[in-house]
């Protein structure tokens, strides 16, 4: 990469200047509008009377509004692979640490059926 | 193309204010979800747990989130308007955005104050002397988790304003309303985890 454009003293760092920097603008009312009515829908869902039902369908939209928020928001859809590398260890180890704890929250039996 | 030079371009490409807060950005969604990962966990251990988390106050919650949400959109609009560098109306964006911040931190004080003379705080005596141990967990991780999400929210709102402060004295630095949105962002994202979880999911 050239160092054209950095200042003195600061040839040697991972510097872009921000004029040089492109990344696209989404129709931001279009995303916030979709926003409200998923949050509208996370709303109604927890009226229903099945619990498990609640939990996926709120779940599963709080998903869906943190990726438009991250996507277009935020600007990741634009953003070098780099990024979305660092975000995904970021899942992976919560990943693991869901994982990993699970066992402590069921009872033993389950995993352990002791022989008759 | 070898693996070093892909890497080097990816690196390159972005501003290092920027990469600096992405990389702020994925450390913070470790910390908060070790806790969302905690909270569900728990959750599922506990069915008592169900019976607190209807305690709190969905209305009060639910207007948080909508505040939060416009909230991002106002930023947005301020960093659309750092881009053509018109300072009126990055001040007039930002300062809604910290309006949201205020009126999401005075919701938040006014449950909190319901919550604690309802005699669920951090440690929850009443709860104790019932010998309900594990509901006075539940109210634990609840202010851990609220109560470091509200002390992002104030410090998203001080980075928005000193950047806004420092840009309409300056004239420079626009870029910066970019990497404070950012952070916002991510405010609200964790929000859109923590209001199910406390408030919809009985």
């Amino acid at each position: 990469m050239s160092t054209q454009g950095k200042p003195a003293g600061l040839e040697h760092e991972l510097w872009v200047p921000a004029e040089n920097d492109y990344h696209g603008h989404p129709n931001y009312l279009k995303v916030y509008l979709i926003l409200l009515g998923l949050f509208a829908i996370s709303v109604l869902a927890s009226l229903l009377s099945n619990p498990m039902i609640i939990f996926i369908v709120v779940f599963a939209v709080s998903i869906v509004k943190a990726s438009l928020v991250l996507l277009n928001f935020m600007h990741l859809r634009w953003e070098p692979n780099i990024i979305w590398f660092m975000l995904f260890l970021a899942l992976a180890t919560l990943g693991f640490l869901f994982i990993g704890l699970y066992p402590d929250t069921v009872p033993v039996e389950r995993f352990f059926v002791p022989n008759t | 193309m070898n693996t070093l030079s892909i890497s080097k371009i990816a690196w390159n490409r972005i501003p290092q204010a920027r990469l600096a807060m992405w990389t702020l950005i994925a450390g913070e969604f470790v910390i908060f979800g070790g806790l969302i990962v905690t909270y569900l966990l728990n959750r599922m251990k506990y069915p008592g747990w169900g019976e607190m988390a209807m305690h709190t106050n969905v209305i009060a919650g639910t207007i948080n989130t909508f505040v939060l949400l416009t909230s991002s959109f106002f930023v947005v609009k301020a960093h659309e308007a750092a881009l053509k560098k018109n300072i009126g109306k990055i001040k007039f964006w930002i300062w809604l955005t910290i309006l949201c911040a205020l009126i999401f931190l005075g919701i938040k004080a006014y449950e909190y104050t319901h919550e604690i003379h309802a005699g669920f705080t951090l440690s929850s005596p009443a709860l104790l002397a019932q010998g309900k141990h594990v509901e006075t967990l539940y109210w634990s991780l609840y202010y851990t988790m609220t109560g470091l999400h509200g002390l992002h929210v104030v410090a998203g709102a001080l980075a928005l304003f000193f950047v806004m402060r420092n840009i309409s004295k300056t004239g420079t630095h626009f870029h910066r309303i970019e990497v404070a949105g950012l952070y916002w962002h991510m405010v609200d994202i964790i929000w859109i985890f923590l209001f199910p979880l406390i408030y919809l999911i009985h």
